[in-house]
């Protein structure tokens, strides 16, 4: 067994979590997060009594089918996956509080597709256990700076990995990349701090024997000391829209609170009703985050040479406006 | 003629003003703070008169003004599906 610490959650994983620092439970203390995998010649057929689906999509080369357990109170997820032909079934328990993996692979020495996979763990399936336990969860990149955390919006290929490695490269901390956990305690909306690695577009010269999403992004590691503090405040969350010509000035739009809870709304890391009430009660969390967070949009110029322009645009922008209190 | 919110429209008060979010079709719609105070008095009496009546009492507005400006929001609402007839609440 393997213990991490993750988003402020204890993680005990039957699988190495790549990226990672091992950091091990306390004597007697039992993990947050549970997290099993288990490889299987023939991953079993979903079992549809008792569940309802909630959402299915299908891409070049791989399928999604989410479902919900029937009961309110006990929320759980099942996801049926296939990507470049493999199969999984992963439940993800009542509470989020663990992620069962029956992954179908011939041999667990495929290095490549271990990566993948705890790549897949620390990501998207955490970020949906997190959601089962009452974290708001964007998609989102986000770095600390003097001032307190920055979030980066958008979709995937908006650049808000780029423009955070950009800024953790010019020396701020990076939190997490695509998800800005929200904290359930902190008195003021704060970021968790996420897997210390980036996932970025291949550089294809580099990237030849690396293991790769199906967006053809690659997992690169990021330093960061040993978590030391639970949170950080958030002082400002940025929407990445499209891009301004080149030579145009960087441009930060600042939002009315009705228009930042509609944006954060839609840029949640799950849209589906994976619980009765879930869409209220992140409607709620997210309000307060409106109220309190300046959030804006950012019109920024195209180009790799302007991001180091825009880079400092956001944290002068942020530093003016002081820490947050 | 009665109205009333149908299940799946979310309401969240933020900054004095509103976003209302019809869950199914994934749509919002922001309400300022008239609009956010409407919404409010048609969710508890489910009358345009009451709202009207409501609207008068608080704002500085007459009553015909009132009344033609929450005309237009109700319009709006019932097109977007965000409210709808008493009758078809349960549907």
């Amino acid at each position: 067994m393997f213990d991490y610490v993750l988003y402020s959650q204890r993680i005990r994983s039957s699988f190495p979590l790549h990226h990672v620092p091992e950091q091990p439970l306390a004597p007697g203390a039992l993990p947050d997060i549970q997290v099993t995998v288990r490889f299987d010649a023939n991953v079993a057929t979903s079992n549809q009594s008792g569940w309802t689906l909630v959402r299915q999509l299908e891409g070049r080369g791989w399928s999604l089918r989410t479902e919900r357990q029937a009961s309110a109170t006990d929320s759980a997820l099942r996801l049926d996956v296939t990507s470049t032909g493999r199969r999984s079934v992963v439940t993800i328990g009542p509470h989020g509080s663990s992620i069962d993996i029956a992954a179908q692979l011939s041999t667990e020495t495929d290095e490549a597709y271990s990566e993948q996979l705890s790549g897949w763990i620390t990501g998207s399936l955490l970020a949906q256990a997190l959601v089962l336990r009452g974290h708001a969860v964007l998609h989102a990149s986000v770095v600390a700076t003097p001032a307190g955390a920055v979030a980066f919006l958008g979709d995937s290929g908006h650049g808000k990995s780029s423009l955070a490695a950009h800024l953790v490269q010019a020396g701020y901390q990076f939190v997490a990349d695509d998800h800005l956990v929200l904290s359930r305690n902190a008195a003021a909306p704060a970021a968790l701090f996420g897997p210390p690695r980036l996932r970025l577009v291949a550089d294809p010269a580099g990237a030849m024997e690396r293991a790769r999403d199906a967006d053809g992004k690659v997992y690169v590691p990021v330093h960061r000391p040993t978590e030391r503090h639970r949170h950080v405040q958030v002082a400002a969350i940025l929407e990445l829209g499209g891009y301004l010509a080149e030579e145009a000035p960087v441009y930060i739009e600042p939002l009315a609170a009705t228009a930042a809870l509609a944006l954060l709304m839609r840029h949640r890391f799950v849209q589906a009703e994976v619980y009765d009430g879930a869409t209220a009660a992140t409607l709620r969390q997210l309000a307060k985050v409106a109220a309190d967070v300046p959030v804006y949009r950012l019109h920024r110029p195209r180009g790799l040479d302007r991001l180091p322009d825009v880079a400092s645009s956001i944290v002068k922008h942020i530093a003016a406006r002081g820490a947050p209190s | 003629m009665r109205y009333r919110i149908p299940d799946g429209v979310l309401f969240q008060t933020v900054d004095n003003e509103a976003v209302v979010l019809h869950v199914d079709s994934g749509h919002y719609f922001g309400l300022n703070v008239v609009a956010t105070r409407s919404w409010q008095l048609l969710a508890e009496h489910g009358t345009e008169e009451a709202v009207v009546a409501g609207l008068v009492e608080e704002f500085d507005v007459d009553e015909t003004t009132a009344h033609k400006d929450f005309a237009q929001l109700l319009q709006d609402l019932l097109g977007r599906g965000l409210v709808v007839p008493e009758a078809d609440a349960a549907a």
